[in-house]
């Protein structure tokens, strides 16, 4: 074999070896580092690219996505790392499959005079035939010397208005009276008037959902005995649509006069919202067991009124030690004035104080069980009601109608009383008896706008007579939820639908911040990007990819392939060979 | 030589004579301009007639006086130049001219021949032609006879405010050519009848009768007058009218029969109550005691009145005998009156008492009445003065009590208040009682006897009987809200009320504690003595008994006593608001359906109430975009407010709704943790 010959079966060799390994196509992995992917997302009204543009720089090499909010989720999958940038003047939910940690980037609002609304707060439910009250704490920086005006609106017509005129920055609370232009759920906007030259508009406006009714609060007044405090507290109730009194008096061992409804049993209790009593100490026993019922499992009100010290199977109702203070001219009693007083010797870490007297609670709401009872020590109140311009008819109102709003038999309350189109609305319903019992035929029905109506499915929650669902949101018309009892009591709740639907700044941050903590992201603000990519690294480092390889389909192979060949066929052609 | 000098002169005269009339018509047509320039700009600022006419004719004569001046500048020369101008004359008649006015060194000849030659080309000169002034007098005519129309067609019309609010709204003037509004107020206010030309909003005295008056092509007109039925003006030669009587503040809104809410006018009418008049008794302005039963007494009155006074007089009540013997007799007190003008008058009498046989305990009221010229007004009396006769009179303090049957000695709620006083000093001092005999209870016991006739005697005053006294106290509130028309009275329960705890306290030997209800009882007698003076009422008109009635009720009627509900906005009230509301925002969104009957629906919510007339004259006068949109903001901000006044309002207080906290705090409490 000559030195040639051993060179064409060599290229021969060679190339069939390439062809070979071409046919059986192996494959190799190899493993890499994952590519660097980092998802932006915009929740912000302003220009963001200088923050995009500072995150290129401290990650280089990772691929940034830029995504915006679409149906007011935010845009993250599962296992993407997330970094929001956020102005706090957009609202998104949160995902629940939130796997990878979620950075938030916080947009800053230039310097400058600005005046933003922090917080509203609104009752829930609102009769149709009163006047409602949002409170409205709004924050002001360089604002001194200016005039803020402030409008609740419901969709273009203003049905409340007020104004501060600033005299130094900080923070101000102000209850502003409005009224309901129809019933439902209602969406409130409530907008502090820009002015020329302020730092951010995006601060200034905040939505409220209110469902409004008419349904009358049910209360029952009963006094054992003639009593002036309960009669007036009652005139005051009366005189106002809002309530539905049915009332008892005892005026003697077998006399008694007042309405139909208004004995003292379980059925008018499982009705009542609020139980109103005058005279406690003339109670008996079998009375107070009743109202002790009413509270503790019913989960009513009790509201006692009394004319003395407490006394009798009555005195297991007040909580803590009372003692009587008689006085020759009438002091303020809380926002009441009264010269017999009941002073609460301490007042307990779950007690609220209504009102004070000389430094003593005299007014005191009690917890106690699913309900509450409320002891009125002012007990002379009734004589000065006529002072201040009907505060004692204001007081006793607003009282018994807010806590009747948490005592109703039948209750629906939604975890948001406003929310956007395609979003679920989670709620709960609470039915409270005096006689709770083992089985219960809940029936829900969900409505939005002109969409037919749906039927929901609720859940038990646990607790004997409370149930929770979830309520579709279609379209942009407020949605109406309709629930029944065993086909007896029944009740109607609902939510606000807005598409531009505007939270508070201070809120949407505090959402997306609370997101980004239990994520396991970093908060920063503007400028500190650098903190950002520190946190994404371990991620980044870590994360690697197999990648499978088959090196024979490479085209390239054929280059080799043929000079092989070819260098072969010349040698042979130099040796006169075929 | 001499022919031609004066056909010269003759020629360049007439000449001047025209350049002069030519002037003075010119400065007359400019005079004429300027007088109509200043006229139309007083009527644009509804300039008062006369000032404007003059003030024009003014401006016109001295504009033409100054032109006219110029008049004296058309010489000889000035017409040999125009004549020159419009012939070609080779300057002939201009150096022939200024040959004659001035000598110059020129021979005789050439002057001669000048002067030839000017009379010769001079015939073919027509100073008609030179000067015409038939275009310059027609000008003038016209000018003139303009200016004089428009001072005359235009005496009474006024371009603004009025039309030029109404012409800024185009779509609410459509179908209403002209609308004059005459105001005639009620006789008795003395007023002078008014005419208003297109007015938004007018100002009347309450009972004005207004007269609508309407030109317009349609064929009807209707005022929707809030509060009242359709008003349909009726057809005449001058237009449509209809009038109503304005007993109260209203809105109207007019149109054309079956026009649109575009097509109306908006009238806001506010009317002014007549006030009753305001009496006063500033001298002595006091209550008297004189010990003896003669004297004289000076009395200074007050009165005042929106309008104007027609009587004032001061009558008092004489009150004689005591118990069930006691006799009023009432009386004048004669006045000299000073009339400052027709709506104050000021009175003064020096009451001589000699003659009004006065005896020791008898008490004289007297008050101050006027009226004022309102035919349906009522009399209004200042407070009640009283002057005490009787050598015991000055006892009497702020608590008031009549002489006790027995004896004429007055015990009065600060006597008691004395004695008890010096019972408890007595005892704390062991110094002597006045009661020696008794012991401590039965001293207290007289003394719950006279808080007891004290009392008996405010009841007396108060002009009635009180059977139940918490029952009263209890409806005291009703009293201070008006019900019973006295205020006063609120507190004269709270005294009795005291006086009747004082008493029962008094019985029970509880010394101390009866005198602190004691003084209450005095204090409440002090407010309601200082408030108004209600004893011895002599316009007792709403508590007088109408013995017709008796015995023409109806059994069937009788029912128990129900308890009037105080009102809130009713249902269609608030359902009134809410609709204009929607219709508002609706505005605020399409800037559509903003007109007169818009803001008319605005002011009939509470034609009394000023925001809202204020917010509907600002809607139907808005003239631009941006000024809708203020006014109809303005609008809702009155509507709301108008409407939370009338609704029930609440207090924010937050209550914790959590059930754990309960059963937490039960927990606690049955563990003996809950209260440390």
């Amino acid at each position: 074999v000559t030195r040639e010959q051993g060179l064409r079966a060599a290229l021969r060799v060679t190339a069939v070896l390439i062809a070979v390994a071409a046919a059986i196509d192996p494959v190799v992995t190899r493993m890499r580092p994952a590519p660097q992917s980092v998802v932006v997302v915009r929740l912000a009204s302003v220009d963001v690219t200088s923050v995009e543009r500072a995150l290129s720089e401290v990650l280089p090499g990772a691929n940034i996505t830029v995504r915006s909010p679409g149906a007011g989720r935010l845009p993250c999958a599962p296992g993407e790392s997330c970094v929001a940038v956020s102005d706090g003047s957009v609202d998104v939910s949160i995902p629940d499959d939130l796997t990878a940690p979620l950075s938030l980037i916080h947009l800053s609002v230039a310097g400058g005079s600005n005046v933003a609304v922090q917080s509203v707060g609104a009752s829930a439910s609102q009769h149709a035939a009163a006047a409602g009250t949002v409170r409205v704490v709004m924050v002001g920086t360089g604002m001194a010397g200016r005039r803020t005006e402030l409008r609740v609106t419901d969709g273009s017509a203003t049905v409340g208005s007020a104004t501060h005129d600033w005299k130094a920055d900080g923070d101000v609370t102000l209850d502003i009276p409005w009224w309901p232009l129809a019933g439902g759920p209602r969406a409130l906007r409530v907008a502090a008037s820009p002015f020329e030259g302020e730092a951010s508009a995006l601060d200034n406006a905040v939505d409220v959902g209110v469902q409004v009714s008419s349904e009358r609060a049910a209360v029952l007044v009963f006094d054992a005995r003639p009593s002036w405090a309960s009669t007036f507290v009652r005139r005051a109730l009366e005189d106002d649509p809002r309530f539905q009194v049915e009332h008892r008096v005892g005026l003697g061992p077998a006399l008694a006069a007042g309405t139909a409804g208004g004995r003292l049993d379980s059925r008018a209790l499982d009705a009542a919202a609020v139980t109103i009593v005058g005279s406690p100490e003339s109670l008996s026993a079998n009375e107070v067991s009743l109202l002790e019922r009413f509270v503790q499992t019913r989960g009513g009100t009790l509201l006692l009124l009394p004319d003395r010290a407490p006394a009798g199977p009555a005195a297991r109702l007040f909580a803590g030690r009372w003692t009587e203070h008689l006085e020759a001219t009438a002091s303020p009693a809380g926002v009441l004035q009264a010269s017999e007083t009941l002073r609460l010797a301490a007042a307990s870490p779950f007690d609220l104080v209504l009102g004070s007297a000389k430094g003593r609670p005299v007014m005191v709401l009690s917890p106690s069980g699913n309900g509450r009872v409320v002891v009125s020590g002012a007990m002379d109140a009734w004589r000065y009601r006529d002072v201040d311009g009907g505060t004692f008819d204001r007081f006793w109102r607003s009282l018994v109608l807010q806590s009747a709003a948490a005592s109703t038999p039948l209750t629906i309350s939604f975890t948001s009383s406003i929310t956007r189109p395609g979003t679920a609305a989670a709620f709960v319903v609470r039915h409270l008896r005096m006689d709770p019992v083992t089985a219960t035929e809940v029936l829900a029905t969900a409505t939005c706008g002109d969409h037919a109506s749906a039927a929901i499915r609720v859940w038990p929650s646990g607790q004997n007579g409370v149930f929770t669902g979830t309520m579709p949101v279609e379209g942009d018309e407020p949605c109406r939820l309709r629930v029944s009892i065993d086909g007896g009591p029944s009740a109607e709740g609902g939510v606000a639908v807005t598409a531009g639907m505007t939270r508070s700044v201070a809120d949407v941050r505090l959402k997306l911040e609370r997101a980004a903590t239990r994520s396991g992201g970093v908060v920063v603000n503007a400028g500190d990007e650098g903190t950002v990519a520190t946190a994404l690294a371990p991620r980044m480092s870590a994360a690697a990819l197999s990648h499978p390889v088959r090196p024979m389909r490479s085209p390239w192979w054929m280059f080799p392939f043929v000079t092989l060949l070819g260098v072969e066929w010349w040698l042979r052609r130099r040796s006169r060979l075929r | 030589m001499d022919a031609p000098e004066p056909r010269l002169d003759a020629a360049v005269d007439r000449v001047r004579t025209r350049l002069r009339a030519r002037t003075w018509l010119r400065a007359v047509a400019a005079g004429g301009v300027a007088t109509t320039a200043v006229n139309v700009i007083g009527m644009v600022f509804s300039a008062p007639l006369p000032l404007r006419v003059g003030l024009s004719i003014a401006v016109g004569l001295a504009m033409a006086a100054w032109l006219a001046r110029t008049a004296s500048r058309a010489t000889a020369i000035a017409a040999a130049a125009a004549i020159e101008s419009e012939s070609a004359l080779d300057n002939l008649i201009v150096t022939a001219v200024e040959l004659q006015a001035c000598a110059r060194p020129v021979s005789n000849e050439i002057r001669d021949e000048i002067l030839r030659q000017a009379e010769a080309r001079l015939s073919r000169v027509d100073a008609t032609q030179v000067v015409p002034l038939a275009q310059t007098l027609a000008m003038t005519l016209a000018i003139l006879l303009g200016t004089a129309a428009i001072l005359t067609v235009g005496s009474d019309v006024a371009l603004m405010p009025g039309d030029a609010i109404n012409r800024s709204l185009p779509a609410s003037t459509r179908g209403l050519d002209r609308i004059t509004v005459e105001v005639v107020p009620p006789s008795y206010s003395g007023r002078p009848a008014e005419t208003v030309v297109s007015p938004v909003q007018i100002t009347v005295v309450g009972g004005s009768r207004i007269r609508l008056n309407v030109t317009s092509a349609a064929e009807g007109v209707v005022a929707e007058i809030a509060g009242q039925a359709p008003l349909v003006l009726t057809r005449g030669d001058g237009g449509f009218t209809g009038e109503w009587l304005a007993e109260r503040s209203t809105a109207v809104a007019i149109r054309p029969a079956g026009g649109a809410g575009k097509d109306a006018r908006f009238l806001s009418v506010i009317a002014v109550p007549d006030a009753p008049p305001v009496v006063r008794v500033p001298t002595p302005g006091r209550d008297l005691a004189i010990s003896g039963s003669k004297g004289q007494i000076a009395i200074d009155v007050d009165a005042q009145d929106d309008l104007g006074l027609a009587t004032l007089s001061v009558k008092f009540t004489k009150a004689s005998g005591g118990g069930e013997s006691l006799t009023f007799t009432e009386g004048e007190v004669p006045l000299v009156m000073n009339r400052v003008d027709g709506r104050h008058w000021r009175g003064r009498a020096e009451w001589v008492l000699d003659g009004l046989n006065l005896s020791d305990g008898d008490v004289l009221v007297y008050r101050a009445i006027a009226r004022d010229r309102n035919p349906n007004g009522s009399p209004v009396q200042s407070d009640q003065f009283l002057i005490e006769v009787g050598q015991l009179a000055g006892a009497v303090g702020s608590g008031f009590a009549l002489p006790a049957e027995e004896k004429k000695y007055a015990i009065s709620q600060q006597m008691v208040i004395y004695k008890t006083e010096q019972l408890l000093a007595s005892a704390r001092n062991g110094l002597p009682s006045r009661n020696p005999g008794a012991g401590w209870l039965e001293q207290n016991q007289l003394l719950a006897i006279e808080q007891r006739m004290v009392r008996a005697e405010v009841v007396f005053l108060g002009g009635g009987e009180v059977q139940d006294e918490i029952e009263e106290a209890a409806h005291s509130h009703e009293v201070a809200e008006g019900r019973l028309e006295n205020i006063g009275r609120a507190e004269m329960l709270r005294a009795i009320n005291f006086m009747s705890q004082a008493e029962a306290l008094l019985n029970d030997g509880k010394t101390p504690e009866a005198l602190v209800r004691e003084r209450e009882a005095l204090r409440s007698l002090e407010r309601a003595f200082d408030r108004r003076r209600y004893f011895l009422r002599t316009l007792p008109d709403r508590s007088r008994i109408d013995t017709t009635r008796r015995l023409t009720g109806n059994l069937k009627d009788a029912r128990s006593w129900t308890r009037e509900r105080s009102g809130v906005a009713g249902p269609p009230a608030l359902e009134q608001q809410r609709a204009l509301m929607r219709d508002l925002a609706a505005a605020a969104n399409t800037g559509a359906g903003i007109d007169a009957s818009l803001a008319a629906r605005i002011a009939a919510l509470d034609p009394a109430e000023t925001s809202l007339q204020r917010a509907a004259v600002a809607l139907a006068s808005a003239s631009s975009d941006q000024a809708r949109r203020d006014a109809v903001w303005h609008a809702m901000q009155s509507v709301t407010s108008h409407a939370l006044k009338s609704m029930a309002g609440t207090d924010a207080i937050p209550l914790m709704v959590d059930p754990l906290a309960g059963r937490l705090a039960d927990e606690m409490a049955r563990q003996g943790k809950g209260r440390q």
